[in-house]
This record gives structure tokens, C-alpha cells and sequence, in this order.
């Protein structure tokens, strides 16, 4: 019995240092003018969702959310990811945005996009398509969220992109808090714990 | 007698060999060129994917076949072509299907091969 006690008070301090402290700030810290170091902040931005309407960094304004790189002809991960999304947004809600930009925006327009969130059955205001120019798309996804969105000449059987299935989680000042492969349901399992840590008591 | 049976015994068990053979060949074809889109266990992505599980031509080697090679456009979602498969392995995936969710027991790869698609 004394043991059974021991055992669990060790498999409980284990447990609590198994638990990080805080969730780690990813990205470039760069130093402000008056010499602190700052963490890497998401940059304003401005896309065209699936209405055709602006959105811009103000939607996100104080709000955690996820962002994510697709196109909506993609055969390889995108549906992997989507299965993922979805499963994230019914367990959140409304307490969490998405945001999933299109990285074959010449194809994918606000019109097909509107089609495409119809058909995954998402009518919340809270998960977001957005489309723009390629250029846009790509800087965004490389200088900002840190993931590799690069067309690929070479990958045309596999839908024409290469891109890397990440989903980036983003807290309520815009700094990156965690990078997941948004393919695998145990790293988006980790992903929910996250989200958890930034919102408690959704 | 015992001789006669033993005989079709053996038969059927190396037609059934044969059988399992090409369900774990198809299985393993299905999850690399079938299971992103339409899932591992059949059953697609709400409206974008198609439940196989669900599908009532299962049975109807030709069009599977075209379907795999050539793939088809204008239905929910467009679904690419698998230029690059043999008629084994098609044989092999349309095989695995039925096994799944089908009720047809063995597609060969004859019968796939003299398939003419559009």
C-alpha cells in the first residue's frame, strides 16, 4: 500500500514536469528601437474570403486562431488536413478562428472556395478561405508563418504544389506559439492541447 | 471420393491464396492512392469525397477501372486519373474493395486489362 502511494506521488511529479510551462514563442526575436527583444509578430495582412469580402488582421484582433496552407484540387495531404481541421473546429468552435489560405489562388477564387467550404459542411463565420495573388500568398506562408508553401514544377502529378501540411497556432497578440503537421492526429492532438493552454475555460 | 475432394480442396485453397494475396496488395495500393480523399475505413469527406463503403457499383469492374485510370470530372469534386497503375494492381484495389464493402469475390487481371475506357 505504502508503495502503491510512493508509486503514484512519483508518477505525479512526473507528470507535472513532463508539463512545459508556458508554450514557447517561435519565430525570429528581433530587438525594438528602444533595444528589448520582441517576439515575432504576424504582420497585417489582407485576403479575399470565400464571400468575396476583405479580411484583414482586425478580424483576428485579440482572438487565438489557426493558419493553414491548401488548394482546393490538392489529392495528396489537403484532405488529411481538412479531416484534421474539421475535427479541431467541432471541438472549439466558436472560441477559436481558422484561417485557411489557398496557395493555387488563380484557381481557387472566392466563388470555388465558397463551394468548397459548402462541401466540408462548415458554415461558421469563424474558419475562413481566403485567396489573393500568388505572390501575397507565398510571402505570407514563408516570412510570416514560417511554412513552406513553394510552388513546385516538379510535383505536377501531385496537384502542381509541394507545401508542408503545417497548421500554425497563433495567440491573442499575434505571436506564433506552436508549428504542427496538420496530417497526423497525434500532433494535432498536441495541437488541441495548445489551443487549450491559450483559451482556458472556453 | 476422398481423392476427388482433396483435389477441389486444393484448388480452393489456392484460388483462396490467391485471393488474400491480392486483398493485402490492394489494401496497401488503396491507402496510397485512395485513402487521403476517401479515407481509410470508406468513408470520405462530408460532400467533397465520396463514401466507398457506401458505393452500389462496386461490382462493375469496367467502370472501376476507368474510374481508377482515367479518373472524372464534373461530379463533386474532380477525382485525377491513375495513368501509372497496372491492371494488376487496379485488379488488386477493385479486389480489396469488394472485399471491404463489395460483394464480388476475386477481379482478375485479365478482366481489367481488356478493359477499353473512353
Amino acid at each position: 500500500m505504502k508503495n502503491l502511494f510512493l508509486f503514484l506521488f512519483a508518477a505525479f511529479l512526473l507528470a507535472c514536469n513532463t508539463e512545459p510551462k508556458e508554450l514557447p514563442y517561435l519565430g525570429m526575436h528581433e530587438v525594438n528601437a528602444s533595444g528589448d527583444s520582441v517576439y515575432h509578430r504576424i504582420p497585417d495582412f489582407s485576403f479575399v474570403n470565400q464571400d468575396g469580402d476583405t479580411l484583414t488582421e482586425k478580424f483576428v484582433e485579440g482572438r487565438v486562431y489557426i493558419a493553414d496552407f491548401f488548394f482546393s484540387t490538392c489529392p495528396t495531404i489537403c484532405p488529411l488536413m481538412k479531416t484534421q481541421m474539421l475535427r479541431i473546429h467541432e471541438k472549439f468552435g466558436d472560441s477559436l478562428l481558422i484561417l485557411s489560405h489557398s496557395i493555387n489562388p488563380r484557381y481557387d477564387t472566392a466563388a470555388v472556395l465558397k463551394r468548397y467550404k459548402e462541401k466540408l459542411g462548415v458554415n461558421s463565420p469563424q474558419w475562413q478561405f481566403l485567396t489573393g495573388t500568388q505572390t501575397d500568398v507565398y510571402k505570407l506562408a514563408q516570412n510570416s508563418y514560417l511554412t513552406s508553401a513553394l510552388q513546385d514544377s516538379t510535383a505536377v502529378d501531385e496537384g502542381g504544389f509541394i507545401h508542408s501540411g503545417a497548421f500554425v497556432l497563433i495567440d491573442q497578440n499575434r505571436h506564433i506559439r506552436g508549428i504542427y503537421d496538420g496530417t497526423k492526429e497525434k500532433e494535432v492532438d498536441k495541437l488541441m492541447a495548445a489551443v487549450e493552454r491559450l483559451l482556458p475555460g472556453h | 471420393m476422398s481423392g476427388c475432394c482433396l483435389v477441389i480442396n486444393g484448388c480452393n485453397s489456392e484460388q483462396q491464396i490467391r485471393h488474400e494475396q491480392f486483398v493485402i496488395a490492394g489494401k496497401n495500393l488503396y491507402e496510397t492512392h485512395c485513402a487521403n480523399c476517401h479515407g481509410k475505413d470508406g468513408a470520405g469527406l462530408r460532400n467533397l469525397y465520396p463514401p466507398l463503403s457506401a458505393s452500389t457499383r462496386l461490382g462493375e469492374t469496367d467502370y472501376l477501372t476507368c474510374l481508377i485510370r482515367t479518373g472524372t470530372t464534373g461530379k463533386e469534386t474532380d477525382m485525377p486519373g491513375n495513368k501509372d497503375l497496372y491492371p494488376l494492381d487496379i485488379a488488386q484495389i477493385i479486389t480489396y474493395l469488394n472485399e471491404r464493402w463489395g460483394d464480388r469475390q476475386m477481379t482478375e487481371t485479365d478482366e481489367v486489362a481488356r478493359v477499353q475506357c473512353p
